[in-house]
């Protein structure tokens, strides 16, 4: 919300504040951790939110399927096959229609594939700061785990309701730059469609919402996965996101099994940059100050950052293990 | 659509509600009033697992909250202390790095205008977050800070003063091709 009479600092602020505020946590540790506590006061309810919480954390192979999509010069290519694993976890819908000018910059996926994300975001050509770049992001939850599995008595109270393909939703906030819409996916998941600062959002989020459709190509992208982790440790998320494939980043998260879940480890892959001082290349795995770095040639610096309890050892070890896939598909990131 | 808290739409009756309407604003907001998501995390985890306790008694959650949030963060001293392996605000978020395309010009600038921002004192960050993230008034922002309307006015200009250094030009940048 820029005002004619800002100076360039001002509008520089509100350029950084948005940008930090986007490198925001996703909400699941949090909500998970609120129902453990609820899981605590209420005992009769604790055997049943404690297998909810278990089932977070198991790992569902999915059946590999080999499919076929098109390469950027329309050529037939073999799509990986969709897998439980870091590279290759399926986003299975997409949003057919966009507004112009949204290219795709991040996907997200559990190990289970009970939470997927894709984002997309334009910048503004007449906004000399793109501060506020309109974002649309599409998540699919799995209907098994609350408060997800609540939603579809919620769609069928709200006020403001809608329709796909004779599925029910709910227009849960519509207002001229932002809008957020909830609806039952054909194979009965819940998607959820943001739109953000983009402009006749409720219309535009209806039309976007009509156009998502099962995609059986895309994968998560990430050329980093975990190798073994100690026990007691599981995979909770990969996350690819940049605005090309050359400047793109990706993110493994892994928690404790043993509640309350901790996040216990994160890696990182940052894009190649200026050399960094000290040692990097022999040997490729050094410690600093609690982080373990590891250079991967041709795709960046590979950072450990062990949250919890892990011993120096463990971190090491963590890093050493990691699987490294330059030829990983990226080619998504930064496409319509 | 940053949610602001201030009523965009109706106040949802039950926790869960609250948590899948507000939740993700609100880590926004801490994220954008600590510099660091890991902090960002904590505090809004601990805030809502305290005010889960007395749900039924806050009158206006969505205020209350963030109320909590800010004065969280406006007091907060430990946690950093014992996450010996988590960078500073800055590293953080510089690893982290935006998913935005921007050209490389203007990293100069956006690198000042951030390690500014993060070296502010801590209840001139809390002002001009509230002012030109959440843009909320004067008075309201005087209201959440608990001061008067004069400090939040000086506070916001000394801020201000601070991060002019930063102050660059930009250039526009063309929007992507259609999908």
């Amino acid at each position: 919300m820029t005002t004619p009479t800002e100076t360039n600092t001002e509008k520089m602020l509100r350029a950084e504040l948005a940008r930090i505020a986007n490198q925001a946590p996703r909400s699941h540790e949090v909500r998970a951790a609120l129902v453990r506590a609820e899981q605590t006061r209420r005992r009769p309810r604790s055997l049943t939110l404690a297998a909810v919480a278990a089932a977070v954390v198991l790992v569902i192979l999915a059946v590999p399927v080999v499919l076929n999509m098109a390469d950027e010069d329309g050529a037939a290519v073999a799509a990986p096959p969709a897998s439980s694993a870091a590279c290759c976890r399926a986003l299975e819908h997409d949003a057919t229609w966009l507004p112009d000018g949204f290219t795709e910059r991040r996907r997200e996926a559990s190990p289970d594939g009970d939470f997927q994300l894709r984002q997309w975001v334009a910048l503004d050509s007449i906004d000399p700061v793109p501060h506020a770049a309109p974002k649309i992001v599409l998540e699919t939850h799995s209907p098994d785990e609350p408060p997800w599995s609540g939603m579809p008595d919620k769609i069928a109270e709200a006020a403001d309701r809608f329709t796909v393909d004779g599925r029910a939703g709910s227009i849960d906030i519509a207002s001229d730059q932002g809008a957020q819409l909830t609806w039952i996916t054909e194979s009965g998941g819940i998607a959820r469609l943001k739109l953000t600062d983009v402009d006749d959002a409720r219309a535009t989020s209806l039309r976007v919402a009509h156009s998502v459709r099962p995609d059986p190509n895309a994968r998560t992208g990430s050329p980093i996965g975990f190798g073994s982790l100690p026990e007691g440790i599981v995979e909770s998320k990969v996350e690819s996101f940049g605005d090309s494939p050359e400047r793109s980043w990706s993110t493994l998260t892994a928690e404790e099994v043993a509640e309350p879940h901790m996040i216990a480890v994160r890696v990182e892959l940052t894009p190649a940059t200026a050399p960094r001082p000290g040692p990097v290349a022999q040997p490729p795995v050094y410690a600093r100050g609690g982080y373990v770095e590891r250079q991967i040639e041709g795709l960046g610096l590979l950072t450990v950052s062990a949250l919890g309890s892990l011993t120096h050892d463990q971190v090491v070890a963590i890093a050493e293990g990691i699987t490294v896939d330059p030829g990983v598909d990226r080619s998504w990131i930064g496409r319509p | 659509m940053t949610d602001t808290g201030k009523g965009e739409t109706p106040m949802p009756p039950r926790f869960d509600d609250f948590l899948t309407d507000r939740l993700d604003g609100l880590l926004r907001y801490a994220t954008a009033l600590t510099g660091d998501p890991h902090l960002a995390q904590d505090i809004v985890q601990d805030v809502l697992l305290r005010a889960q306790q007395r749900w039924h008694r806050i009158e206006s959650p969505p205020t209350y909250v963030r109320r909590m949030v800010t004065n969280e963060y406006l007091s907060w001293r430990r946690r950093k202390s014992v996450r010996s392996t988590v960078p500073s605000s800055l590293e953080v978020l510089d690893a982290l790095s935006p998913p935005v395309a921007d050209e490389s010009d203007r990293y100069d600038d956006r690198d000042a205008m951030r390690r500014r921002l993060v070296a502010l004192p801590r209840k001139q960050r809390a002002a001009v977050v509230l002012r030109y993230y959440e843009n909320y008034s004067d008075t309201e922002i005087a209201e959440l800070l608990d001061c008067r309307e004069s400090t939040v006015r000086s506070q916001i200009a000394r801020a201000l003063s601070t991060l002019r250094e930063a102050e660059a030009t930009v250039t526009a940048e063309p929007s992507g091709a259609q999908r």
